[in-house]
């Protein structure tokens, strides 16, 4: 078992997400050294009239559907980071995992058609820093899940002390 | 070119022709983007014998920031323009926040101008290098919401960034605007009412190529810095949590006279805490906008469930609901959505509606000349008929869409009374243009409002700066202000809303500051002006990030000049002269009749005094004539040739 540092997951609270496009700028910045949300590892998916706005990126799959359909077995995990990467010497560019994934999370370069893949920037994702109302955080699923559950039981108190009241 | 997208496009309307060009790097340099690109494009290419707001040679121009779309906190302001505006008979450029001016930069461009009039209604496509002009028949008549569904269905594309005149545009309203994805607005001026004008319904964009930057790392260092600085300011907790809106109650009360409706408005159902806890649903941001000032809404009970938007800022709210007598929330969110679906400014239509409402009441005007409609305050239905009337051009709104000044013609020939009695309760400076207040008790705002060209939009005037907190240096610095202008006024009058003293010092420094920030399409809210940290040094330390540009706060503060001149060189070839910096007369030595502020009396003679000591600051003569040397300081040897000519600079 790794460092548990090694098990932080990227999690979306779409909620918060208030449609900035910060995490997109900043991810395409630092990755491909450009302003430029076509090249984002993370898209915001919006529905401007509905004032939705969600977060999509790459979940890192415990078993993921990408790696499985990759016909040069292109796809592994960086230990270090958890993330699932692309092995470039080895990838042909048949964007196979990009049909696979359940989440649309692959990007395809607009311009040169290379497939794109979020990295979790060496452990510390670019995108979860710029986040002001943390919608993205970068964290461990234990704490995830205890702060989910917190968050939950927030509110059935405040339900329970509305019917004491009644 | 880093931080600019490098190209320009020109539309002739008359003849379908686009023209694409690459972006003069001098050009670019001299004047930056948005406002500083409008402004000289106007001064340029505008014929100024044309005086008709609607022929085909007026001007429509858009244009992005110079750092909208890059790596910059709050950097997405768009811009949208036109040579001769209905409303005044002068320039004016309208400012937006949202996804549409990055996403412009994203698709390759920094400017778009629009000359002609097209044989039938079109709207411009971008996908990056494709531009193409699209029929518009089906949309005309469609409100802003409905055409951008309708758009993007077309295109097969969700992506796109829309902005769209409405009906109001189409039918050549006053104070008609585009819209910006959805639910922004560049208002002001009617530039919608051009538009519709030249059978433009608007523009789509889908950008994919983004804007390259000099130096990444230096950029994101830029970003953290300010936002360190910014997130601890007591004013980022109140704009992140409540947005504009905590401003409702406060801006309405501030109508002294002319609105005794906002003044005596009972604000305990339309507030801000109303706000929050009844109908907001969420924060939302624009682009690249850490302070998330907007809120997504959805009104929850009553006649008018259901309904829901984004935006609805006090400025919407205010004449949507005190102004009008109105105090039914849901409503009120009702009309603020109606009116921006419509494409048309809140505050122009709130204004004029609370006048008319005002005459109807004084008995100045009658049953007889609206049509039928009892003008009653409050009156949820007959708001929403005139709305339509006014929107669509129906019945009494054929007349109210010319505008409040058409309308005071009118109501003083059917009443036999001197224009100058009638005028006297119409809030507008000696522009024309509309005055959110009566300012009188608040001598900078009075100051800043009469010279201002930008009515509704509050985004050049110089006194947030010292609406509140302790003014002294050492507050100044604090908020950005460089140490040079920080020392003087904190030593002065620049805080005490009662004189007028030292107003045009304060002026004459946060004029060029909006121009810069504007410029560079950085939202305001994010620097100086709105009480946060951004000042004039850090722009520059962010457009060295982005452009690779060595500049300093000086040269900015020397192009925030040098946009003002060219600003003051289209007012005067427009005909506007010394006497239209002034608020009408019956603002002057009139005291305020009742109210906190009762008795409190505006002097015209110190008014002149210190708008003499603006013309000094500015490099102008006593009537408000730039001096060449003035201008040949800034870089302006050509503009002054061309004033020369006209007789518009100062004698000897």
């Amino acid at each position: 078992m790794a460092a548990e540092s090694n098990n932080k997951v990227l999690f979306v609270d779409f909620e918060k997400c208030t449609g900035c496009r910060t995490c997109e700028v900043a991810c395409s910045l630092r990755n491909e050294g450009i302003c430029n949300p076509a090249l984002s590892r993370i898209s915001i998916v919006k529905w401007e009239e509905m004032g939705i706005d969600v977060p999509m990126v790459c979940q890192q799959c415990e078993n993921p559907p990408c790696r499985a359909v990759c016909p040069m077995e292109a796809g592994y995990r960086d230990e270090k980071t958890g993330a699932l990467v692309i092995d470039y010497d080895v990838c042909i560019g048949c964007r196979s995992c990009v049909t696979a994934c359940p989440f649309g999370a692959l990007v395809v370069h607009p311009h040169t058609g290379k497939v794109m893949r979020c990295t979790l920037c060496d452990g510390d994702p670019t995108c979860v820093k710029y986040c002001e109302t943390k919608a993205l955080q970068f964290i461990v699923p234990s704490k995830l899940t205890y702060l989910k559950k917190k968050a939950s039981a927030s509110r059935l108190s405040e339900l329970l002390a509305k019917i004491e009241l009644e | 070119m880093f931080g600019w997208a490098g190209n320009v496009i020109r539309v002739d309307l008359t003849e379908g022709k686009i023209h694409k060009e690459p972006l003069n790097e001098a050009f670019a340099r001299k004047w930056y983007g948005c406002h500083g690109f409008l402004q000289k494009v106007v001064f340029d290419e505008y014929d100024f014998s044309e005086r008709d707001p609607m022929s085909p040679k007026n001007i429509v121009a858009i244009a992005p920031g110079a750092l909208t779309g890059t790596f910059t906190p709050g950097s997405q302001r768009l811009g949208v323009a036109v040579a001769l505006s209905p409303s005044y008979g002068g320039y004016l450029d309208g400012f937006s926040g949202g996804h549409f001016g990055p996403e412009l930069k994203y698709a390759g461009y920094d400017l778009i101008v629009f000359t002609g009039k097209s044989p039938k209604p079109v709207y411009l496509r971008i996908q990056d290098d494709l531009v193409e002009l699209r029929d518009a028949s089906h949309l005309w008549g469609k409100k802003v919401r409905e055409t951008s569904r309708l758009v993007n269905e077309e295109l097969g594309d969700p992506r796109y960034k829309t902005l769209f005149i409405g009906p109001s545009g189409e039918n050549r309203v006053h104070g008609a605007m585009a819209v910006a994805d959805l639910f922004r607005c560049p208002a002001g001026g009617s530039t919608g009412a051009v538009m519709g004008s030249k059978n433009l319904k608007g523009m789509v964009v889908l950008g994919t190529k983004g804007v390259k930057v000099a130096d990444p790392q230096a950029c994101f260092e830029a970003f953290d810095r300010i936002y360190e600085k910014n997130r601890v300011e007591p004013r980022f907790k109140v704009f992140a949590e409540k947005g504009t809106k905590w401003l409702i109650a406060l801006s309405g009360t501030l109508n002294c006279q002319y609105n005794v409706q906002a003044r005596e408005f009972d604000y305990s159902k339309v507030n801000v805490d109303r706000f929050l806890e009844d109908l907001a649903e969420g924060n939302k941001a624009c682009h690249m906008c850490f302070q998330h000032c907007d809120h997504y809404w959805r009104v929850k009970s009553g006649k008018y469930a259901g309904e829901f938007g984004c935006g609805g800022e006090a400025g919407s709210i205010i004449p949507m609901g005190p102004m009008v007598g109105n105090d039914d929330f849901g409503s009120v969110m009702h009309f603020v959505a109606l009116i921006s679906d419509l494409g048309m400014d809140s505050i122009t239509l709130g204004s004029l509606l609370a006048t008319a409402m005002h005459w109807f009441q004084d008995g100045l005007l009658t049953e007889k000349h609206t049509g039928g409609l009892k003008l009653e305050w409050g009156n949820v239905e007959l708001i929403e008929t005139l709305i339509h009337q006014v929107c669509y051009r129906e019945g009494f709104g054929e007349l109210l869409g010319e505008g409040v000044f058409a309308l005071a013609e009118k109501v003083a020939e059917w009443n036999n009374l001197p224009l100058e009695e009638v005028t006297k309760y119409i809030r507008v400076n000696n522009k024309k243009r509309e005055v959110a207040a009566d300012f009188r008790p608040l001598k900078g705002l009075a100051f800043s409002k009469a010279i201002d060209i930008r009515e509704c939009d509050i985004l050049n005037i110089a006194d947030t700066l010292m609406a509140e907190g302790p003014v002294n240096q050492e507050r100044f610095e604090h908020l950005g202000v460089p140490t040079e202008f920080a020392e003087k006024f904190g030593f002065s009058y620049v805080g005490n809303p009662a004189f007028f003293d030292d107003k045009a010092m304060v002026k004459h420094y946060n004029d060029n500051h909006c121009a810069v920030a504007n410029s560079l399409g950085i939202c305001l809210r994010f620097t100086t002006w709105a009480q946060m940290r951004m000042g004039l040094e850090d722009m520059a330390m962010c457009i060295k990030a982005a452009t690779g540009l060595d500049t300093t706060w000086q040269d900015l503060f020397a192009f925030g000049e040098r946009c003002r001149q060219i600003e003051k060189g289209i007012l005067l070839r427009h005909g506007f002269r010394k006497e239209d910096d002034y608020m009408p007369d019956h603002w002057y030595n009139v005291p305020v009749e009742s109210g906190m502020f009762e008795g409190v009396v505006m002097d015209k003679g110190e008014f002149t005094q210190e708008l003499e000591n603006l013309y000094e600051l500015r490099g102008w003569d006593k009537e408000g004539f730039p001096r060449r040397d003035t201008l040949e300081k800034l870089g302006l040897e050509g503009e002054a040739d061309r004033l020369e000519k006209q007789g518009l600079i100062a004698k000897g």
